[in-house]
């Protein structure tokens, strides 16, 4: 008989009134039955809570909380997950989908690879090499680094084991780079699953943190500099020179690449990073 | 929605069509037969492999009768081989499966979930997600038409990123066996008359090696996409096509603007010296 062992979907919601009722249903239409629904509203103005609240009226494997006081994107990510108690963790924004496939390949990945902590899904197209595959630290630095930006991952690209979630005491309360930094942390002390991309689906809209992207930068490039050099990192000192090297002209031929083109705010942002490694040392 | 388990699941044909790939074929086979979803038959058309291809095809269907292999008599190239493979399939839907790629477990379950919501859709293709629509997602031929214009290139996509209706490719005549560009012309041959269904990428494995149909059009270069050219030009002159005068002239004339840019780009590199 296949393990099926229980997954907490976490979804936090902040005025999400027209998007969070089709996030539920997505749930609850998963071909995946072991699982619990924790939402946890940060304080919406408007008619998010009453909405899940409707959903868990009917549905006790669905629970609502509603968080005292604002706690700001990842701070409730850390609360959402405090109230689980399935051996799984997968996030699921209240802006976006699950289809009915995505809860069962999660579990049947993770439950393939018993050692990994936590899975992440690979960037869309990617197809160096066939999936589930299990990476361990070393590899996916590497990865990270040299062949594809895996680390940018949104949180719900992925699906943590409680016990290594715990045991790396969740995320940090970071803005918008607090998922960037989290791969980075759990990956020195975990083996990952690495999975297919379109496991889940991402709604582009208005009222998204996504479209300030260039603002957080700099936090961006602080975060490499820490785990490049952290004493756990799997690169060699000069190895991370090398790569942070790389990185700076990289950063110079997009800034040029910007600023022949007209978007000088674009390559002023990038002008900014670089001066952010100058005035660091490097 | 997730599939039913009491309602009956419509047979899918998997389609591979094989040539030299015994390094490949198996990882292919174990994949589909890993699905989640359950009713298939496997056909298996080689097209005179001199390797050891076909046995390791005969070593499954021995031990599994939902897998049957066929040998081609003699060679008949890429598409008139997928439509040789087409023409032993039983299934209501037909899905390729080249022999050197893999689906993933859910791949199938999810395309046959999708085309059996839109039972007016022809065919089905992946497609680049849409920002405030999640798949899938049923189209009509005129949106098809300007969709591949506007962004997102429907008729680029390879016979792997597909499910067809059975009944709709035969109505359809299968592929013309046009070298390349065959899948091509399918798609503008079906979007004329049928909806399509999109849904996400990723729900197979494209594997990229030396030998391949991508790597050999890569290095005849020019001349492929001189034909491929030609089709959409055709396409956009055939009586059937779904858009109107004034659709065509806005699409031939973003595109002449975009040749241009293209050229002028080019140029500025040339003297950049990059």
């Amino acid at each position: 008989m296949k393990r099926e062992p229980k997954i907490t979907v976490l979804m936090t919601a902040y005025n999400r009134e027209k998007f969070i009722a089709e996030a539920i249903e997505s749930v609850l239409a998963s071909d995946y039955k072991n699982w619990e629904l924790i939402i946890c509203d940060d304080r919406s103005t408007d008619h998010t809570l009453s909405i899940a609240r409707s959903y868990s009226e009917k549905d006790n494997r669905i629970k609502v909380y509603s968080n005292e006081a604002n706690l700001g994107d990842y701070a409730n990510r850390n609360k959402a997950a405090s109230y689980a108690t399935g051996e799984l963790l997968k996030y699921v924004d209240s802006d976006d989908k699950v289809y009915p496939h995505t809860l069962s390949t999660m579990v049947t990945m993770m439950e393939q690879f018993p050692s990994a902590g936590f899975g992440i899904s690979v960037p869309e197209n990617y197809t160096v090499t066939n999936l589930p595959k299990c990476l361990n630290a070393a590899a996916l630095y590497r990865m990270q680094y040299y062949e594809c930006p895996v680390f940018f991952a949104s949180p719900g690209r992925g699906v943590f084991r409680k016990t290594a979630f715990d045991a790396v005491n969740g995320f940090r309360n970071l803005r918008m780079t607090g998922d960037f930094e989290m791969w980075h942390r759990i990956a020195l002390q975990y083996d990952a699953v690495l999975m297919p991309a379109g496991l889940t689906w991402y709604r582009q809209h208005g009222e998204q943190e996504v479209k300030d992207f260039k603002h957080y930068l700099t936090g961006y490039e602080k975060i490499k500099l820490d785990y490049l050099l952290h004493e756990d990192s799997p690169f060699s000192k000069a190895e991370a020179k090398q790569i942070i090297n790389a990185r700076k002209t990289n950063l110079l031929k997009i800034a040029i690449r910007y600023f022949t083109s007209f978007k000088w705010k674009a390559a002023w942002y990038r002008l900014k990073v670089l001066n952010y490694y100058r005035s660091n040392g490097y | 929605m997730a599939t039913d388990l009491n309602k009956e699941q419509p047979l899918v044909s998997v389609l591979t069509t094989s040539y030299n790939r015994e390094n490949y074929i198996a990882d292919c086979i174990k994949s589909v037969l890993a699905s989640t979803y359950r009713n298939f038959e496997l056909i298996i058309v080689d097209d005179g492999s001199t390797d050891n291809t076909v046995a390791i095809a005969r070593a499954f269907e021995k031990d599994d009768n939902r897998i049957k292999v066929y040998v081609n008599e003699k060679n008949l190239g890429d598409y008139p081989n997928r439509n040789k493979a087409a023409s032993y399939a039983s299934g209501k839907y037909i899905k390729y499966l080249d022999a050197d790629d893999t689906i993933y477990p859910y791949g199938l379950e999810a395309m046959v979930n999708a085309m059996e919501q839109f039972p007016e859709a022809g065919f089905g293709l992946a497609a680049k997600p849409e920002d405030t629509r999640p798949y899938p997602v049923c189209i009509e031929p005129k949106e098809i038409y300007l969709e591949h214009f506007y962004g997102y290139g429907h008729f680029d996509r390879g016979p792997g990123s597909a499910i067809i209706k059975t009944s709709c490719f035969r109505e359809a005549g299968g592929f013309s066996g046009k070298q390349f560009i065959g899948d091509q012309e399918l798609w503008i041959v079906m979007a004329r008359q049928y909806a399509m269904v999109k849904f996400p990428f990723d729900l197979y494995w494209n594997r990229l090696h030396e030998q391949q149909q991508v790597k050999i059009e890569m290095k005849a270069g020019n001349s492929v996409a001189d034909s491929r050219e030609q089709l959409i030009k055709e396409a956009l002159l055939h009586n059937d096509c779904p858009l109107s005068e004034t659709e065509i002239a806005a699409i031939n004339k973003a595109q002449k603007r975009m040749k241009m840019k293209g050229k002028v780009v080019q140029q500025i590199k040339k003297i950049v010296g990059k």
